[in-house]
């Protein structure tokens, strides 16, 4: 996984917008080689905000505001805020929650 | 439905511990370990079926990611009113409940270290734990409804007609109908299937695989392969 968006930088940042265009992001988001890889990013950030959603919902929790993803190689932090923006952020390091928030304010 | 797994002693035990000792951590309001859909412990303060229901959609997020092999070892879940840790090591997944503002770092350090030493070792002349399944069954007095497509792939059979008609609209997003369906007479004809009316969990799994790899576009593919495992839960 580390071998697309982090290939070059240690973090890499997407904004989206509520229409779910990107608003603003990293270079690299924008090269022909990792707007696939990019796509998936924005896919799975769709896909966790349902599945946990319906978690949420068992639970009676409201509405999901982070969710972070740690696996080999990369940690993945999504941010929903209350308008349906999105903040992604990529990073090659494991970062732990405290700072993770920090990160995808 | 209600199918026995087996566990020993001596990883009840190791659950019990488990549980006690992040219940005494800063913060932590609940507990759940489970091993793939099956609930081993929990503390919830929740219904049975309302837990079983957790532990299954707790269970089908994590699979979705390991079915397209990430080796996903933490997600962590904010929501308004609660922060969720979900831990896994092979099918073990191990979910605290966290109050907002709570540092998880030393629950997840517990957690994670106390679910490396887990053992998971069958034994089924002892103690018997119960499979929850998800609480989707009708409460009484109401009509059962029919399974879905992909409810009857998880539960061991499907027809070939229903398997085909979900995974035309899945390939339906990036492909026309009758490519689709020219593709999967071509993997049902490899597979040698081509006179069976109905499919196994693992005949579907892998002929919907091999139909999908068909996707040129790298990210559509592993989307899309991304929610057909999910969707099955394999």
């Amino acid at each position: 996984m580390s071998q697309g968006l982090l290939s070059h930088k240690d973090t890499v940042r997407i904004r989206l917008a509520p229409s779910m265009d990107i608003d603003s992001a990293d270079d690299e988001v924008f090269l022909p080689e990792h707007q696939e890889e990019a796509r998936l990013l924005i896919f799975e950030s769709d896909f966790l905000h349902d599945a946990v959603g319906e978690i949420g919902g068992i639970l009676r929790a409201g509405n999901p505001q982070f969710v972070t993803v740690t696996e080999t190689g990369r940690q993945t932090a999504f941010r929903y805020e209350e308008n349906g923006g999105r903040m992604i952020v990529l990073t090659r390091a494991h970062h732990n929650i405290t700072k993770v928030l920090e990160t995808i304010q | 439905m209600i199918a026995p797994t087996h566990i020993s002693p001596a990883f009840e035990e190791s659950c019990g511990i488990l549980l006690r000792d992040l219940y005494a951590q800063p913060g932590v309001s609940g507990t759940c370990l489970q091993l793939g859909a099956t609930i081993l412990a929990h503390d919830l303060a929740y219904a049975d079926a309302a837990a079983a229901t957790f532990a299954a959609k707790v269970n089908r997020l994590m699979a979705s990611y390991e079915g397209v092999g990430r080796g996903i070892w933490q997600v962590v879940v904010g929501f308004e009113s609660i922060w969720l840790i979900i831990l896994t090591r092979d099918r073990l997944r191990l979910t605290v409940l966290l109050k907002p503002g709570t540092d998880p770092a030393q629950v997840a350090t517990r957690g994670t270290r106390l679910l490396l030493e887990m053992k998971i070792e069958p034994d089924p002349t002892q103690v018997a734990v119960q499979e929850v399944v998800p609480s989707e069954s009708p409460a009484e007095g109401t009509v059962p409804r029919e399974p879905t497509v992909m409810e009857a792939i998880a539960s061991r059979t499907v027809k070939r007609e229903d398997f085909e008609r979900a995974l035309s609209a899945l390939m339906g997003r990036v492909t026309g109908t009758a490519q689709a369906t020219k593709l999967m007479q071509m993997e049902f004809k490899a597979a040698e299937l081509n006179g069976s009316t109905t499919l196994t969990p693992e005949q579907a799994r892998r002929i919907g695989r091999s139909i999908l790899q068909h996707i040129p576009n790298r990210g559509k593919r592993e989307a899309l392969t991304l929610e057909f495992v999910s969707q099955l839960d394999l």
